[in-house]
């Protein structure tokens, strides 16, 4: 057994001979007389770049509320404050994508190439929210079997086949599932309880009113201002409704009433405070 | 030789407005066409149709081509029927006589004949009138294909004539059945790929134009063949019930009933008279109609029966079920006769006087092989 990390789970050299790189496409081998230990099975996207932080998105009782702040982090750097996050593909879908912005960037184009595909030979829109996710799905997991994801997880909202609202979530494994109340990344853990509190339930969206979802969403996306380290009072705000039968966009939306006076109590990260 | 002679004479009545350069050609005809070889009684044949102007174009060096496809229809008929009394004669001529007769315009599906045809492509719309009737009818909510079947031989089994795509969509076929079987392949490929891809089933419209696309290739590319069948492709979508013709040109077109294949003009006339009471109609009315329209597609002493029916019916929240066999005897039972009605010795004048007005369909030039197609007119 070689106990250096390096070799865990490999076959020892000395009994099985050396590794053979053809194994799992192994592309990034160095040309032969050059023996190195860079002899891995190709490798790609371990960790995003860019950033972008939470999407949270809650059902009411004629459609969904969804909101993306937009900045895009550089570890702890902010590096973009002008990143929409929340996109448009054709008429009746929007998506909330969190996560590495480049992979957003590229979700972006392949998402308006179906679009586009989509109305070339269709007269009216025929792309509705369910096939746009279906379609994400298909490629986010498509790409981590590649072994080389897309670094995103998204929330796509907009109007189903029967042209009620729709909203369902998928990731960079290709994992998805619907629920009333949905939210990446931190805001999975910060404002899913939140939204819960008011809609747990179908039976609660029933009964929250346009009003109320609004508020609430503006509500977690303040408190995830407060607590999230990578997030921005700036956001994008997007209602689906079905009464309308439209999508509004709400750009640069602020948080609001905001209370910083505990700031000045808080120690013992980095320098200590004055 | 004083015939031939007649005969350009003729041709220059015939055609008055020709370019001087046609007449100066036209008039080489009683050369070339040496009475020697071909006797009097030849040339007297083939006088008023085809064959002379085959004759005549070769002549010309398929410069003149042109004069055969301007000749009136009716003219062209009378061809036909010279034509059937001298096919005997025909089969003894020398090769190099056939060799005359040649179309020298459908070596392939590229190429224009001067008046803007494409040879292969008609032919390929002959092969459909090969194959036995389909019928198709749409009402608001359901689709309905009817089919013929035929057997090769009596203990032979019958030809599948419609095929099921996906749970809202199947097409029937009339022409090569292989052809046919590729294009559904393809159609189901589509299909699958719509559900694994968007969770969406496949759009009727935009699985009748992928296939429309690939027999439209076939049109423009040398070396290949125009698709050999027609397809009534029956399904339902977002839009409602559909059902388009496809045929092998690569036109599409969408209809409230079609119908497709031997005899199928008899199934139109009666689809023609009836098709108002189709868009309201229930699923059984649906049926009838269209297995009423079937039953007069076929030949004398042939009916309707549980073996040579085929039935398939879709619906907005009903999948595309293929009714065969014993299946189909419920649908049978629906219909007062099995057997045409122009069998029976009743007279149907209606329907006689619509398939003489029916305008004769412009020919191919080709018709020396006439002895060896199938009765699939009308």
């Amino acid at each position: 057994m070689n106990h250096d990390p390096f070799h865990w789970g490999k076959p020892l050299d000395s009994v099985y001979g050396p590794y053979n790189t053809q194994i799992a496409q192994a592309s990034n081998q160095r040309p032969e007389n050059v023996r190195t230990n860079a002899e891995f099975p190709s490798m790609h996207t371990q960790q995003p770049m860019i950033t972008g932080t939470s999407v949270i998105a809650v059902r009411y009782k004629d459609g969904v509320v969804m909101a993306a702040d937009n900045m895009g982090a550089y570890g702890s750097l902010m590096k973009l404050d002008d990143v929409e996050r929340i996109i448009r593909v054709g008429s009746e879908t929007i998506v909330g994508i969190s996560g590495d912005i480049s992979d957003l960037q590229y979700l972006e184009r392949i998402l308006d190439d179906l679009a586009v595909e989509d109305s070339y030979d269709m007269e009216q829109d025929n792309l509705k929210a369910s096939y746009v996710h279906e379609y994400l799905t298909r490629v986010l997991y498509n790409r981590r079997s590649k072994m080389d994801p897309l670094w995103n997880a998204c929330i796509v909202a907009g109007f189903d086949e029967e042209g009620e609202p729709f909203m369902k979530y998928v990731d960079l494994l290709g994992v998805s599932y619907a629920s009333p109340s949905l939210a990446t990344g931190f805001g999975a853990h910060l404002a899913i309880p939140l939204l819960r509190q008011k809609a747990d339930t179908m039976k609660d969206v029933e009964k929250l009113t346009k009003e109320d979802a609004v508020n609430l969403v503006k509500d977690c996306m303040k408190i995830l201002f407060y607590r999230d380290a990578r997030s921005l009072d700036k956001y994008t705000l997007c209602v689906v409704d079905k009464t309308t039968k439209n999508i509004e966009f709400h750009k640069d939306v602020k948080c609001e009433d905001m209370k910083w006076d505990f700031a000045k109590h808080i120690t013992g990260y980095g320098l200590p405070q004055l | 030789m004083r015939q031939d002679v007649t005969v350009v004479q003729n041709q220059r009545e015939r055609y008055p407005g020709d370019q001087q350069e046609a007449r100066e050609k036209a008039a080489k005809v009683h050369h070339v066409a040496r009475g020697a070889q071909l006797g009097v009684a030849q040339v007297r044949g083939v006088l008023g149709g085809v064959v002379l102007c085959d004759q005549y174009r070769e002549v010309c060096n398929g410069k003149h081509e042109s004069v055969q496809e301007r000749e009136p229809v009716a003219v062209e008929r009378a061809g036909e029927h010279d034509q059937q009394k001298s096919n005997g004669q025909h089969g003894r001529q020398p090769d190099d006589l056939r060799e005359r007769f040649r179309n020298n315009y459908d070596n392939d599906a590229t190429t224009f004949s001067p008046t803007g045809r494409i040879f292969q492509i008609e032919y390929a719309l002959e092969a459909i009138k090969q194959g036995s009737a389909a019928v198709g009818i749409t009402s608001k909510n359901h689709v309905v294909l009817v089919a013929l079947k035929r057997n090769a031989e009596e203990l032979g089994s019958y030809q599948k004539k419609i095929i099921k795509i996906d749970n809202h969509m199947g097409i029937a076929l009339a022409g090569l059945a292989p052809d046919a079987r590729v294009l559904s392949n393809f159609l189901r490929q589509q299909a699958m790929s719509s559900k694994m891809v968007f969770n969406r089933p496949l759009n009727v419209a935009k699985a009748v134009y992928s296939i429309a696309d690939k027999a439209q290739d076939n049109t423009q590319s040398a070396g290949g063949r125009p698709y050999g069948v027609g397809l009534l492709v029956a399904g339902i979508d977002e839009n409602g019930a559909h059902l388009y013709e496809f045929q092998p040109s690569g036109s599409v077109l969408e209809y409230v009933g079609a119908a497709i294949g031997a005899r199928s003009q008899a199934a139109r006339t009666f689809l023609e008279r009836k098709y108002e009471e189709f868009a309201d109609a229930t699923k059984e009315q649906l049926v009838e109609y269209a297995l009423t329209a079937l039953r007069d597609t076929l030949s004398q002493d042939k009916e309707l029966n549980s073996l040579n029916t085929t039935v398939a019916v879709v619906g907005k929240d009903e999948p595309f079920t293929i009714y065969d066999d014993d299946d189909v005897q419920q649908w049978l039972d629906r219909l007062d006769s099995l057997s045409n009605a122009r069998n029976r010795d009743e007279p149907q004048p209606e329907q006689h006087s619509q398939e003489q007005t029916e305008p004769p369909a412009e020919q191919p030039a080709e018709h020396t092989e006439q002895a060896d197609r199938m009765d699939t007119d009308e």
